[in-house]
């Protein structure tokens, strides 16, 4: 499976559209280390 | 900081009319402290932030007329970011940088321990060190995304950038500023 590095950010920053959305949701679904980017990203927002 | 405008007539072919200063005061000035803030962390400089927002904003003047309405803000930026950059050729310079002014750009701290201060002031110095140490291309759209909170189209707009390429280009800042900030911590521990 190929990893989305961009998108986390994008996500986070509100800037996909709804296709982008569910699109990368499934994608963390099955991709561990997109979905801890995201996870880690979202982290040191809320810091 | 203080802007002059200078309200002389431009004589220039194509440009023989005055653009409504109020007008111009109105829309630009709210984002003046932006501009200032984009050119200090371009230029990592306070002086040359000043020069830069200076002549930014006469040019910006003069070529009011072509400004096609909005808020201003990614319309400004993109010149304060060329003069920016054309300020840097100019200059010739990517090292010698002047120390980091922390009077004016620290916020207070009302009810934190000095220890919880002077932790913060730590983290505070190292992320700047990490992010002044960025590439341009890369420190221009954290800025303009982090600091601006500009939406990803205006900060297309301000930089030329494709939607898809402020995306990774962000993407990419972001992860070498977490490189660049645990490898810091890494060194400040041993």
């Amino acid at each position: 499976m190929n990893c989305l590095p961009d998108l986390p950010g994008a996500y986070l920053d509100d800037e996909l559209d709804v296709a982008q959305r569910v699109a990368f949701e499934r994608h963390m679904g099955e991709c561990a280390t997109c979905a801890d980017a995201y996870a880690s990203l979202g982290n040191k927002r809320t810091r | 900081m203080k802007l002059v405008l200078s309200r002389k007539r431009d004589t220039g072919k194509g440009s023989n009319f005055l653009p409504p200063v109020e007008l111009f005061e109105q829309i630009m000035l709210p984002h003046l402290d932006s501009a200032y803030n984009l050119a200090r962390w371009i230029t990592r400089s306070d002086q040359d932030a000043q020069d830069v927002v200076q002549e930014a904003f006469l040019r910006a003047f003069r070529f009011f007329d072509s400004f096609r309405g909005g808020d201003g803000k990614a319309w400004l930026l993109e010149i304060v970011r060329n003069t920016s950059h054309t300020w840097l050729r100019r200059q010739s310079r990517t090292a010698g940088m002047e120390p980091f002014d922390e009077a004016a750009h620290s916020g207070a701290s009302h009810g934190a321990s000095p220890e919880q201060v002077a932790a913060g002031r730590e983290e505070l110095q190292l992320l700047r060190g990490c992010i002044e140490a960025l590439p341009v291309e890369f420190r221009e759209v954290l800025i303009m995304r982090e600091l601006e909170e500009m939406s990803y189209r205006d900060i297309g707009e301000a930089t030329g950038l494709a939607p898809g390429t402020v995306m990774s280009r962000l993407a990419r800042a972001r992860k070498r500023l977490e490189e660049c900030a645990g490898k810091r911590v890494l060194e400040a521990v041993r």
